[in-house]
């Protein structure tokens, strides 16, 4: 476990398709407690899977029944064309820290127009995104849209078998950040910090918890060859530092 | 707390490409570091040359005694995978045999897997099976069921497979599962103790592929007794090896 208070960029709460496991916000809480992660960005799982402005809803009352522990992620659901661009704009004021996409598991593609639409909203409202990346290519096609946008955007669910792509990306944009939920390759986070100069300093630790087991997320971060100060960046310092730009 | 870890990787990954592959210094020091009593590694280059893959990892398991290999056949290559056998599964360093369902078209439910797996009898050795689809899943079963008095284990390569594993392998007492840590959503290690019982849930890291600790994160946090954690990461894995 690490010594110092954890922020994790990626935590979800409510219902799962075909699964039974309680993933509510008290259990959320719980598993937070007991590996010492003092906040985190959380989403309600009814945006992502039911409907986005009934999960917005639900994240900003999670968020604002326990302030110090939960910041309020909301989703976007560029199906939902046009209504989401008021969307955007009504949880951008009342606060929310970041806009995470749902690609793959609402099965649209990137190369999408309302989704083009709505992640320049995003960037005019200065509220950075989130993005599932889960297959080759995605990073290359989101790059490809975004730039010369401003907010840093997280790429979500990289695994070591497009990381390549990946730090490809990181490379040549360095408002791209990557998070750490499914990099549990062998010596990932040496890679990156070998790869790309400064790389370690746009990594987020990201557990997908409660779904996921929050150790499985931890151990690999922990545990790599990186100096403890890097590791602070990983955990935390690197999120505190996006959040307050 | 006493370790085995069942399914390590040697050799380039098709998964890794992009990451600093690991060295034999680096599996020494990973079985040093967490006092493993056994790492049981599979040939990746075995996927692509049956019998020069074997060999390769056969001459690398000499250099450490921890070290133990998963003897990768293929029903698509039935006189090689006959050979190695009789060449290998005497010898004490290989604990069992690893067939790679990739794709369907790699299901072992056909003629030649069941005759091949048949003629494995005679070794008295485990049979590890990893599954990438609902076909694949339903064929091991479907050879577990045909072949009763051989040890068989299942590797889920993905969350859903995994879930719908438990209730399909519940009554097969010759099919372990082998969840792993890249796929497994939380609770499944409860939800696989509860459905199948203790003595048939088996624990692997996939290290060369994954970094141990995510595999270590995810027994940790089950929420199983410790006398069951105990079982999944040692007990059941010592009584493969004998």
């Amino acid at each position: 476990m690490a010594t110092f208070p954890v922020f994790d960029s990626c935590t979800i709460f409510g219902p799962w398709p075909g699964r039974s496991a309680d993933l509510s916000v008290e259990t959320l809480l719980k598993v937070m407690s007991a590996n010492n992660i003092a906040r985190s960005l959380a989403t309600a799982t009814h945006g992502i899977f039911y409907d986005f402005r009934q999960g917005n809803t639900l994240t900003l009352e999670a968020a604002k029944a326990h302030p110090q522990q939960l910041y309020p992620v909301g989703t976007l659901d560029p199906r939902a064309y046009p209504a989401c661009l008021e969307e955007a704009e009504k949880r951008a004021a009342e606060g929310f820290r970041l806009f995470r996409f749902f690609p793959h598991y609402q099965q649209w593609p990137l190369n999408y127009a309302p989704f083009r639409e709505i992640i320049n909203k995003c960037n005019e409202l200065k509220v950075p995104i989130a993005v599932q990346v889960e297959d080759p290519g995605d990073c290359t096609v989101l790059a490809d849209m975004v730039a010369s946008f401003d907010i840093p955007l997280l790429l979500s669910g990289v695994r070591p078998g497009h990381l390549g792509e990946a730090l490809a990306i990181m490379k040549n944009n360095p408002r791209f950040y990557l998070e750490s939920t499914y990099l549990q390759g062998y010596a990932a986070f040496e890679t990156i910090r070998d790869a790309i100069p400064g790389g370690i300093e746009r990594v987020t630790f990201a557990s997908f918890s409660p779904l996921r087991y929050l150790s499985a997320a931890l151990g690999p971060v922990v545990s790599a060859k990186l100096t403890e100060d890097d590791k602070a960046l990983i955990l935390g310092g690197n999120l505190k530092r996006l959040l307050e730009k | 707390m006493a370790l085995i870890d069942l399914i390590c990787h040697y050799g380039i990954q098709e998964k890794t490409l992009s990451l600093n592959a690991a060295s034999t210094e680096d599996a020494k020091a990973y079985a040093d570091r967490l006092n493993l009593d056994a790492l049981c590694f599979i040939s990746s280059e075995a996927a692509l040359d049956l019998d020069g893959g074997n060999a390769n990892l056969h001459q690398w398991l000499a250099s450490d005694a921890r070290f133990r290999g998963w003897l990768r056949l293929s029903q698509h290559q039935m006189d090689t995978s006959m050979q190695l056998a009789h060449k290998y599964l005497t010898k004490p360093q290989w604990i069992g045999v690893a067939f790679a369902q990739r794709t369907d078209a790699d299901a072992v439910n056909t003629d030649s897997g069941l005759e091949l797996i048949n003629a494995l009898r005679r070794f008295d050795c485990p049979v590890l099976l990893s599954v990438t689809s609902p076909h694949t899943l339903d064929a091991a079963i479907a050879v577990a069921k045909a072949i009763n008095n051989i040890r068989f284990i299942i590797s889920p390569q993905s969350a859903s497979l995994t879930s719908n594993a438990l209730p399909a392998i519940k009554s097969l007492l010759n099919l372990s599962l082998l969840p792993s840590a890249q796929y497994v959503e939380r609770d499944v290690i409860a939800e696989a103790v509860e459905a199948i019982g203790p003595r048939r849930v088996l624990w692997g890291s996939d290290w060369g592929i994954c970094n141990p600790t995510a595999a270590m994160g995810m027994i940790k946090d089950s929420a199983i007794s410790a006398a069951t954690r105990e079982r999944i990461a040692y007990s059941n894995a010592a009584a493969l090896l004998k």
